[in-house]
């Protein structure tokens, strides 16, 4: 066989080599992926962390933590300081002392559903989840949170009618009614079940127009009284795959600076990443709100100790088939444990 | 064998143990499910869209719940969205409301008005089997799953 001087490759060298390039390619493609989804995923623990941080400073400053809702009416019949979560007095310890400032200027008298005033239409970056896709909320350009303050186990009255017979309180951030002192708000002392047990904050998806999943953050609405005492009615509100059946309310993380549990607030019953129901159909309704996330499997939660850990969507969520107490243990399992400040639950691994 | 073979099997003996989703912690803890299945009828018909609701008798144990189908059949899940049932005793809740009525659809719209916090009566769904059975005390149905399951629960709601 004579030898043959070689000019160039085959069709079929050329062919085979492309289609190695292509499965290579195709390999990495899904990893490249994968991997900008953890680095958004460490960007939002950060954010949380940061949050944490930001509390144990608020803390040392003000000898409690901040209040969950805090609603006040004036003597005067004045609207006054009504219906903020945690956030606002926050601002200094997240390096937003200005905008602290124009706040406080304003005698702290804010409705935070006033979607024309510019101290609302503030978005502070580092409340927002990268992992969370964009958010489409058409209503107004308010400023949005994908983090949210604790309800604990709480169902029932877990929105301003908080100590309205001592149900709503078993969270880290209870609301506090038209009567109550901001100085009713709870002190690290008062969190016997220990800092590290006890949920501080955690993530929800901010709810998009139009959505029906539970990946798009939208809450049931109307659910009626009976649920409240029966929050594995709630999980039936969706289907196997997470669709909602009936009507949904679009309110989850849309105003930044409101208090109340279904905008900021979260509760730990059914579990992460399912269902949430509300009582009524307003922001203010009381119900479940469980935490939900874009990341896969589960939530990012921050304990009271500052320490951020990801929990699963599967942790053991007790009985739900009882109400939520105001004493003692959480029928609702670890994750209910994990929500209540003085359950007196042993807790060990989770 | 040749080298080429060895370092392929060496390879894929490293990297392939690393695909597996592996086992969730809790999924391992939980108890072991079966199949639940049932009917439930009102004045002798099917009852379609009514809830399910199984609360254990151990008050510590979970609980399963289902929705039924315009047959009135269900299938009962104590993990949702995991088939299954854990089996037990159980006492049993149905409810059945007007929920899917149109007249809950209709939003709160005006955002910016002053009165926009006081308080209003939120729409509550009506009851459309007598509320009895919403209560485990009153309802007097219990059931029981036994460990091999069942496809023939079945609750008989009269007046």
């Amino acid at each position: 066989m004579p030898h043959q001087n070689r000019l160039g490759f085959t069709l079929i060298e050329l062919l085979v080599v492309i289609a190695v390039i292509a499965i290579l390619i195709a390999l990495l493609l899904p990893a490249v992926q994968q991997a900008r989804e953890a680095a958004r995923r460490t960007q939002c623990r950060n954010n949380l962390k940061q949050l944490g941080l930001a509390l144990h400073n608020y803390h040392d400053t003000h000898g409690w933590l901040p209040p969950g809702c805090y609603l006040t009416t004036l003597p005067s019949g004045d609207f006054g300081g009504r219906r903020q979560n945690g956030l606002p007095g926050m601002l200094p310890f997240l390096d937003q002392a200005p905008l602290y400032n124009e706040y406080a200027s304003r005698n702290f008298r804010i409705r935070p559903w006033d979607n024309s005033l510019a101290l609302n239409q503030v978005q502070i970056r580092g409340l927002l989840c990268p992992s969370d896709s964009p958010v489409t909320q058409a209503d107004a350009p308010v400023g949005k949170t994908n983090y949210m303050f604790s309800r604990g186990d709480s169902i029932q009255d877990n929105n301003h009618w908080a100590g309205n017979g001592n149900r709503g309180v078993r969270g880290m951030f209870p609301g506090l009614g038209e009567t109550a002192l901001i100085g009713k708000a709870q002190r690290f002392s008062s969190i016997t079940d220990g800092l590290s047990n006890t949920i501080a904050m955690s993530e929800r998806i901010i709810a998009k127009t139009g959505g029906t999943r539970v990946s798009d953050g939208v809450t049931a609405a109307n659910i009626g009284d009976t649920f409240r005492n029966r929050p594995a009615l709630c999980l039936l509100q969706t289907s196997t795959d997470k669709t909602y059946t009936g009507t949904t309310i679009v309110y989850s993380g849309v105003r930044w600076l409101d208090g109340t549990p279904m905008v900021s607030g979260f509760t730990t019953t059914v579990g992460p990443n399912k269902a949430s129901c509300a009582n009524g159909n307003r922001d203010y309704a009381d119900g479940v709100f469980d935490p939900t996330s874009q990341h896969t499997g589960g939530v990012n939660v921050l304990f009271g100790d500052g320490a951020v850990r990801f929990i699963s969507e599967n942790i053991d969520t007790g009985n739900l088939s009882v109400g939520s107490v105001t004493t003692g243990a959480s029928p609702y399992g670890v994750w209910g444990n994990l929500g209540s400040v003085n359950g007196n639950e042993v807790v060990t691994d989770f | 064998m040749s080298v080429y073979q060895l370092s392929i099997c060496l390879i894929c003996l490293v990297i392939l143990p690393g695909c597996g989703r592996g086992t969730d912690f809790w999924k391992s803890r939980r108890p072991s499910t079966t199949v639940a299945k049932g009917i439930v009828t009102y004045r002798g018909n099917p009852l379609p869209k009514a809830m399910i609701l199984f609360q254990p008798t151990d008050t510590t144990a979970v609980a399963a719940s289902a929705t039924t189908n315009a047959a009135g059949e269900f299938e009962l899940r104590s993990f949702p969205p995991a088939d299954g049932a854990v089996p037990g005793s159980y006492q049993v809740m149905i409810f059945k409301t007007d929920y899917d009525d149109p007249k809950y659809d209709v939003m709160p719209v005006n955002n910016n008005d002053p009165d926009y916090m006081k308080e209003t009566a939120d729409p509550q769904p009506v009851s459309l089997i007598p509320v009895r059975y919403n209560d485990p005390k009153l309802s007097g149905l219990t059931a029981q799953i036994p460990t091999d399951g069942t496809t023939a629960l079945r609750f008989d709601l009269v007046d």
